[in-house]
């Protein structure tokens, strides 16, 4: 069984963006994941009336990329595992 | 199995506690849509998610399912190659058992959505006799308290694509895209989906606005009242 993925962050601050945290090619992955993710969730969020994403759990045939916004930017991990989305969740909420 | 039984599956997933919405389709064909709003919305809302979803393909990335919390709601996207299964959960759902009831949907119909047009929807199924065949999937209730929830519904998604590409020819489309987001975050309109038609058109406008140059901002104005009084605007 493989260890917990480490925690990676996307902190913005004046239009820059800081990645810090996890393996160099995991972080890569994270961040652009979460770009590309909270781009399309914008638009979807103004369709259903709502105001913004909080947290996003994108799953493919290699594993799951999880975030949750913070008061800086996003945090979260890249994983080869594929965990329950309420473990992940909850996991991201605690850290 | 036939695309009654997908349907019939698809609108059984509603009565899983917290599921607030389903909509299935495959590219242009919507299977089944069921949603606590408006269609303009909802085909919205499949357009979106079709974008996202194609540039996930561009790159030959075989997603599975995308799970987006927002502060009002969840979407839950299962993705079976180019079908889609798309539900909006409300806080009371248990995200894993509705994705893996929509799994569990997913790999039994699999073969039927593969055989399944991308292009839209065909019309109705005929009967042999030529009659056609009446299915019911939706309660009623439902769709009467999403009419009653969405007095004012307008087609904003289309506005915005339309305003997205007049900006295009001064600038990027990120740019576009901001600048549309800062005009909706300035004027305080809240949903612009909410909007009258006199209110939409008036927000289209205060964006073109922002463009400096008065001989350009006049021409985009132009190409604007041009395009909306196309669409009836």
């Amino acid at each position: 069984m493989e260890p917990d993925p480490g925690l990676i962050k996307l902190d913005t601050a004046s239009g820059r963006d800081t990645v810090s945290g996890g393996e160099p090619g995991a972080a890569q992955r994270f961040a652009s994941e979460v770009k590309y993710v909270s781009y399309y969730a914008q638009r979807l969020a103004e369709t259903l009336g709502m105001r913004q994403l909080t947290l996003g759990i994108v799953e493919d045939r290699e594993g799951q990329t999880a975030f949750h916004s913070s008061s800086t930017g996003w945090h979260g991990a890249v994983s080869s595992n594929r965990r329950g989305l309420w473990q992940v969740r909850e996991s991201l909420v605690r850290s | 199995m036939t695309p009654n039984t997908l349907i019939a599956a698809a609108a059984a997933l509603q009565r899983l506690d917290g599921v607030a919405g389903v909509i299935l389709f495959k590219g242009k064909n919507t299977v089944h849509k069921q949603m606590p709003f408006s269609d303009g919305r909802a085909l919205d809302l499949q357009t979106t998610i079709g974008q996202m979803m194609d540039g996930y393909r561009q790159v030959r990335r075989k997603m599975r399912q995308v799970y987006l919390e927002f502060d009002g709601g969840t979407l839950l996207i299962l993705v079976q190659e180019e079908a889609m299964l798309v539900l909006l959960l409300t806080a009371r759902a248990d995200a894993d058992l509705v994705a893996s009831a929509a799994g569990v949907l997913l790999n039994d119909h699999a073969l039927l959505l593969a055989q399944l047009s991308a292009d839209e929807s065909a019309a109705p199924a005929k009967t042999a006799d030529g009659i056609e065949e009446l299915v019911v999937t939706s309660p009623r209730r439902l769709q009467e308290m999403s009419e009653k929830a969405e007095p004012v519904v307008n087609n904003w998604g289309q506005i915005r694509k339309l305003i997205e590409g007049i900006l295009g020819k001064v600038m990027g489309r990120a740019q576009a895209s901001n600048l549309i987001d800062r005009t909706l975050e300035d004027t305080q309109v809240g949903d612009p989906y909410r909007l009258n038609a006199t209110q939409v058109r008036k927000l289209a406008v205060s964006v073109i606005d922002h463009i400096p140059n008065t001989t350009k901002r006049r021409q985009l104005l132009t190409e604007l009242e041009s395009q909306l009084e196309d669409m009836n605007l």
